[in-house]
């Protein structure tokens, strides 16, 4: 008897009718992607969508539901969806009776203002409570639904992953907001029109967790669109939180789901089942519409499509990440181009290329924009996975090793742009070309047909300019007053003085895949008073062959003069070398043999010998830097090297970066030069500490 | 002086080449130009949306139209159609109103004939009416009378039935007293048979004696008879 009164209580509680708990039940889909295909016969049958709007409409038949929800991730990337700006995708809603679809990332590909005039005369409501425009939320923050004496609210939360058109950005103000600010913004007033409280999130399972055990006013969290539903490496459809709380992740797109709530208490979930799309018989009015109207949109998709963009390839032409990021290359003059894998949907073009043809290989409609960043920065975001690269081959840019103090030229969609964001804090000026991907295509192949070339060698053989400034100036006046009796107290000036001093370079670089040039201005300037103190100016060529990554030759031109005649004399000190110049990480160095030879006031006898040029750098602790140079002539003037002369100028320094230009730096510098002709030895040594200013600037 | 004031001028200028450079770099304009070219791109793509919405709503607005138009042309053939029927109904309505006169002069007259009829039929069932109830009275005496009868008789069955009852109750009494003096009889009947069978067994036993006794002596009288006649044999030989 017992045990028949406990199978009858657990029936009753099972149908809900037991304690007055009422039973809810929703459905829900996500990640629909705007899947419609683009052909009309048989579409009934085997249009993805069409299936699913049939077994749709079965089940609002059946079941009954509050609402229906689209969790997000319509509008992106199908063809007929991205073709018509989300509007079939929209249609497809308001046909069907979705009560609500949550903006995601894949959604804001639209465009704001595209997706603003989608709600336009349409009942389906855009969801998101943290998209705002200024202040106000740009679309519902959220819908209200009641069944019987239960009130239901339904909030909606966008992934931060979304990213806005850069245009969009640039006109309005519209952001993605912290949610849970919103949250704690709209949720009080909420909990007073409702019973209970339903999130519907695109936030990862950690983020969802956290604000369903925090935020006491949310009964639910429902999870799709941008949420994979990835906990630990797995994909788990359902957490429990101790509390009765649940997180769920409907990730499936194939169909739709049916959730079965219990309303007491709380909202407990009682049953979620997946039912994937099949064909249904439909008779209604509402569907045969849609249905026409959808054979509208691919009927204008196809004759929109077939207009000829290219005719006679000659060949077949593949069409994927990689070759259209050579076009980028190309076009934009960069060294480097990157894309988001999956930018372009791999087709094979033969014969007659058609802008449909075009439409849906492309499935990133942002526009391509060009900018520099640091080696340090380039290494980081070509060693993505979800990049592809143009420019980069094992660690290497033109076929030298990225140097991370150096600036590249990088060119990429909007959507790489924000990758780079989000590895650095610091802001990355761009050029925006105003052009998509689709645009580049159709430009090409009506032009010079990059895509066709298949060999992109030639792009590391272009030239580049690339000039890099370094500043170094200080200036120290001195004044001293005192009396004729009184003594100059110990290690302070006699008398007022000034002092001043610059050392400034200029490197003027043209490189391509295989030769360097560089040509270096340099002034050493430095007087006390009427003093000079230094007088040098400076002129090198440098010719470098890329021969390999360590070992490249090269041919050295050094003309050393005075900045300001002394005595009316300009002297002129001219060295020829060629040697074998080494590349490491940290160190260049130079090993070469040439003569030097002193061609002005007066001009002697040449001398031959050997250089060798060290260049070590050594970045630590983010900002600071070592810097140990060698410079070093020893020649002689006879053949067993008896009149030899040795010239050294070693600089060793630390410096202290306090952002991308200015530094203040400490530098020892130690000169000796040893002349036979009079067997004695010239040294000088100083030391000093300067703000410097450094930059390198590349022009093409 | 000059020559100081043309070094100075190097950093100054390289000063001024770097602010150029780094105006060369941008920052994706936030010039005129570049808001419109972003005001362009938007309206742009705002453009393609709509206008591809709106050909759409138009191919569906002429499909309306055009089905507009057919309901029109139907609704025309309908009109002059129901015209024609109009027609045929008004001239259909006159021929039946004539008939519906005519009918209905029969009609009167079968009225006038159905009433005489019925009058006579009424007069006919009135008289059937009072012979039928006449009938049913006379049945209904006969009825009572036939019931008192059936409840006299029955009356008397059961009295009779009683007293059978009390007569059969008694000898039922008698018997059951006559079985009971039968099951004692036969109680001391067992017992006496018992002792009977216990004597005949005794009986039995002395009998047996006396037969092997009279055996041995049959035995013995054979021998001697034997004896007697082998003695007589002798004799005779002799």
């Amino acid at each position: 008897m017992r045990g028949i009164a406990a199978v009858f209580i657990s029936i009753l509680i099972m149908t809900g009718s037991v304690f007055g708990a009422e039973t809810v039940t929703l459905l829900f889909t996500s990640n629909l992607q705007g899947r419609f295909g683009t052909v009309v016969d048989n579409q009934e049958e085997e249009d993805k969508m069409l299936l699913l709007a049939q077994s749709l409409a079965a089940a609002r038949s059946t079941r009954k539901p509050i609402a229906y929800i689209d969790l997000g991730n319509a509008f992106y990337p199908g063809t007929l969806s991205r073709y018509s700006f989300g509007s079939v995708m929209m249609d497809f809603f308001d046909y069907f009776d979705c009560d609500a679809t949550l903006v995601s990332s894949q959604d804001l590909n639209i465009g704001i203002k595209n997706l603003e005039f989608l709600k336009k005369g349409r009942d389906t409501s855009l969801l998101s409570a943290n998209i705002m425009d200024k202040k106000n939320p740009l679309f519902t923050p959220y819908i209200i639904r009641k069944q019987g004496d239960v009130t239901i609210g339904l909030v909606g939360l966008t992934s931060t992953r979304g990213v806005f058109d850069i245009a969009e950005r640039k006109l309005y103000s519209v952001a993605i907001r912290s949610y849970r600010k919103r949250l704690n913004a709209l949720l009080p007033k909420l909990k007073k029109e409702c019973d209970y409280i339903i999130l519907l999130s695109g936030l990862s399972y950690r983020e969802n967790l956290s604000l369903l055990s925090e935020v006491k006013e949310l009964d639910l969290v429902v999870s799709g669109g941008d949420a994979s539903g990835s906990l630990f490496r797995s994909k788990v459809r359902r957490v429990d939180l101790e509390n009765g709380k649940s997180v769920l992740t409907l990730a499936g797109n194939d169909g739709y789901y049916t959730l079965t709530l219990s309303a007491d208490e709380g909202l407990r979930v009682r049953d979620l089942a997946f039912t994937s799309a099949s064909r249904n018989r439909v008779d209604s009015r509402r569907y045969n519409e849609f249905v026409n109207r959808l054979t509208l949109w691919k009927k204008k998709f196809h004759n929109e499509g077939a207009e000829v963009v290219a005719s006679k390839l000659s060949g077949s032409v593949l069409l994927d990440d990689l070759t259209v990021a050579h076009l980028l290359r190309h076009a934009t003059r960069s060294e480097v181009a990157i894309l988001v894998k999956n930018s372009i949907v791999t087709a094979s073009l033969e014969g007659k290329v058609t802008y449909s043809d075009i439409v849906t290989s492309v499935n990133n409609e942002y526009p391509v924009l060009t900018y520099r960043v640091k080696g340090s920065l380039l290494k980081r975001l070509v060693a993505q996975d979800e990049i592809v690269a143009s420019g980069v081959r094992d660690g290497r840019v033109q076929g030298n090793m990225i140097r991370d103090d150096r600036e590249y030229s990088v060119c990429s969609t909007q959507k790489g742009y924000e990758r780079l964001l989000q590895l650095t804090r610091e802001k990355v000026a761009y050029t925006n070309t105003w052009k998509t991907l689709s645009d580049m295509i159709r430009a090409d192949l009506q032009g010079e047909r990059v895509l066709a070339r298949g060999d992109y060698h030639y792009l590391d053989n272009r030239f580049r300019l690339m000039v890099g400034v370094s500043l170094s100036n200080f200036y120290d006046r001195s004044v001293v007053s005192k009396g004729d009796e009184v003594e100059t107290p110990p290690g302070k000036p006699e008398e007022t003085y000034r002092k001043w001093g610059l050392e400034n370079k200029i490197d003027f670089t043209i490189y391509n895949r295989y030769h360097t040039f560089v040509l270096t201005p340099y002034v050493y300037y430095m007087r006390q008073d009427r003093e000079y103190l230094h007088n040098l100016l400076r002129g090198t060529f440098l010719y470098t062959y890329n021969l390999g990554d360590v070992l490249k030759p090269y041919h050295k031109s050094q003309a050393d003069t005075v900045l300001l005649e002394t005595e009316s004399l300009r002297p002129v000190l001219m060295r020829e070398t060629v040697g074998a110049f080494l590349s490491f990480k940290y160190l260049d160095g130079k090993l070469g043999a040439g003569l030097e030879k002193q061609v002005q006031d007066p001009e002697n006898k040449a001398l031959y010998g050997v250089e060798a040029i060290i260049d070590f750098r050594y970045p630590f602790w983010d900002r600071f830097n070592y810097t140990f140079l060698l410079d070093s002539f020893l020649s002689t003037r006879d053949r067993d090297f008896i009149e030899r002369h040795f010239r050294s100028d070693v600089t060793t320094g630390l410096s202290y970066s306090f952002n991308r230009l200015l530094s203040l730096s400490a530098k020892y510098r130690w000169f000796y030069l040893y002349s036979i002709d009079y067997d004695q030895e010239y040294r000088n040594s100083q030391f000093l500490l300067s703000l410097d200013v450094n930059a390198d600037f590349k022009f093409f | 002086m000059k020559i100081q004031v043309s070094v100075l001028c190097i950093p100054v200028i390289c000063a001024i080449m770097f602010a150029s450079c780094a105006t060369m770099s941008g920052n994706g304009g936030d010039g005129v130009a570049e808001q419109l070219k972003a005001q362009n791109r938007v309206m742009k793509n705002n453009l393609t949306q709509v206008q591809r919405e709106n050909d759409i709503l138009k191919e569906e607005n002429i499909q309306c139209k055009a089905s507009v138009d057919q309901l029109k042309s139907k609704v025309k053939m309908l009109e002059s159609e129901m015209a024609s029927m109009k027609k045929k109904y008004e001239s259909d309505i006159a021929l039946l109103e004539k008939k519906n006169e005519n009918l209905q002069e029969k009609n009167r007259i079968l009225d006038q004939e159905s009433t005489e009829k019925i009058k006579e039929l009424t007069k006919l069932n009135n008289k059937l009416e009072e012979r039928l109830t006449g009938k049913i009275e006379e049945l209904n005496k006969a009825i009572r009378k036939q019931e008192e009868e059936f409840n006299r008789q029955r009356q008397e069955m059961e009295s009779r039935f009683t007293e059978k009852e009390k007569e059969y109750k008694q000898r039922i009494a008698e018997l059951e007293k006559q079985v009971k003096q039968y099951q004692s009889d036969m109680e001391s009947m067992k017992s006496r048979l018992q002792a009977a069978e216990d004597r005949v067994e005794k009986l039995q036993s002395v009998v047996n004696d006396k037969e092997s006794i009279i055996k041995s002596l049959k035995e013995k009288l054979d021998a001697a008879k034997n004896e007697a006649a082998a003695a007589s044999d002798k004799k005779q030989g002799e």
